[in-house]
């Protein structure tokens, strides 16, 4: 029974870990990651970077 | 004189109070746990010391207890009390002489809750007979092989006897003491020690509590303290497959992570594009469901850039705009060379669908350091079909962190074993 739990939770640790990265979860820049609609319905992606 | 095996009991000589007589007829004393008087066995008992009465030490074991330890019977005859002074620091321990009609003599020795079980060999090892002074003149950890075992050096010192009753094979005055040298392998210590003008081997192993309790009826043990050096490692029981499955899982991430890193595809490549005036490059995006990651690189030399970027889709709308440095500096300092900055620049996001996209770029402010040269080109890539690959990454660490978990578990122990040896590299 232990192992077959051991075996599920890395099937689960890499299960999640190739969902994760495959959905690109995460995986924008930061400063870009906020998602706004602009006034044409378009997703517009954050706002001017400050240096 | 010998006592006869058949005498059971006798009256102390000193205080006339009565004892038993344990341990068969190489008994050489008697210590009289009422008077503390140390009789000799082997002439009629007749006073050989007298002490002051000393408080008996605690031990669960006591005289007279019965137990089979790996299927000898062996019969508890005498107890000492055996103590260790050094630089301030003080060590006790309880040691109690068994007795087995097959047997012979042998010892348990209670410290820190700990029991250990000790018969003396034969053969000092193949390093020979070792002193304090020797180990101290010993440039490497001293060692010796014996009965086909390696034995690494544990500590030396001088123990001496500070309390005793009950049966002995020896006579243990008070205040004797007993130069000693211990050696340690996994499972054993073989120690050489003298005991007046004799060298004496000695073989200890550690015994489980629960073994103990179970061999000789002790209601109950004492409380554990620490790690005893000879303790065994307690290993989960499926600690062995958890450490394998973790290393195999890591490697299988690190293995897809490597997979979808090397998945995406370049779009666009443009190699040293003027700066000086505004650049728009147009690339198609078949691959609207996975990332897109920009990639600016300058020809910053001791100098930076700050460049403006607009993202514009298929229709015209502007996507994202954003902006982007790029710097790198370098020179000699104390001899050495140095660089810190990066000259490259990313931007990775998720693009709302799929066409024809143009990114404007403008180099809109930069600037110099010492010697430098203004960043005067820049070369741009695209990739589409980019995955968040350090996700992979994390569950190779946790997956790895399982298996080090294990192997550490195992390596602590074994540095707790040690943590009691005085022998230091740096001495």
């Amino acid at each position: 029974m232990a192992r077959i739990i051991i075996t599920v939770l890395f099937a689960s640790i890499l299960g999640t870990g190739w969902y994760l990265a495959s959905a690109g979860v995460w995986g924008e820049s930061r400063d870009l990651q906020s998602v706004r609609t602009g006034s044409a319905g378009v997703p517009y992606y954050g706002v001017r970077s400050v240096k | 004189m010998s006592a006869p095996d058949t005498l059971r009991s006798i009256n102390c000589t000193s205080c006339g109070a009565g004892l038993s007589v344990l341990g068969g007829g190489r008994v050489a004393a008697r210590g009289c746990e009422y008077c503390g008087a140390l009789l000799d066995a082997q002439d009629n008992y007749k006073i050989l010391e007298k002490y002051d009465k000393a408080p008996r030490p605690d031990s669960p074991i006591s005289l007279g207890m019965t137990g089979a330890l790996e299927s000898v019977d062996w019969t508890v005859i005498g107890t000492l009390q055996v103590i260790e002074s050094y630089a301030g620091q003080r060590w006790e321990w309880v040691e109690h002489q068994l007795f087995s009609p097959t047997h012979g003599y042998c010892w348990i020795a209670v410290e820190d809750g700990h029991f250990s079980f000790t018969r003396k060999v034969r053969g000092m090892g193949n390093s020979g007979w070792w002193t304090e002074a020797r180990v101290n003149r010993s440039e490497n950890q001293p060692g010796t092989y014996w009965d086909g075992g390696r034995y690494k050096y544990y500590e030396s010192g001088t123990s001496q006897i500070a309390y005793a009753e009950g049966s002995f094979n020896f006579a243990p005055r008070r205040g004797d003491r007993t130069p000693y040298v211990t050696f340690m392998s996994d499972t054993h210590q073989l120690t050489q020690a003298r005991n007046g003008p004799e060298r004496e081997i000695e073989l200890t192993s550690y015994l489980a509590p629960e073994q103990v309790q179970t061999a000789f009826g002790l209601e109950t043990v004492p409380d554990l303290k620490g790690v005893h050096p000879l303790q065994p490692f307690a290993a989960w029981k499926h600690g062995a497959f958890l450490r394998n499955m973790g290393f195999l899982s890591a490697a299988v991430a690190i293995f897809l992570w490597a997979t979808l890193a090397g998945g995406s595809a370049t779009i666009l490549n443009e190699p040293n594009i003027p700066t000086t005036r505004p650049i728009a490059l147009a690339f198609e995006i078949s691959n609207a469901r996975d990332l897109v990651t920009i990639r600016m690189t300058s020809n910053a030399s001791n100098g930076w850039a700050w460049y403006d970027l607009e993202l514009v889709d298929p229709s015209g709308e502007t996507v994202v705009e954003f902006g982007r440095q790029s710097e790198f500096y370098f020179g000699r300092q104390d001899g050495e060379k140095w660089s810190e900055g990066a000259r490259t620049a990313t931007a990775t996001l998720r693009l709302p669908g799929e066409g024809v996209y143009t990114l404007n770029i403008e180099q809109s402010e930069a600037g110099t350091w010492s010697n430098g040269t203004r960043p005067s080109a820049v070369s741009v890539t695209v990739e589409e079909g980019v995955k968040a690959t350090f996700w992979l990454l994390v569950a190779a660490a946790l997956s790895a962190i399982a298996g080090i978990g294990v192997l550490g578990r195992r390596m602590f122990h074994n540095a707790r074993r040690w943590s009691g040896s005085d022998w230091s590299d740096e001495d």
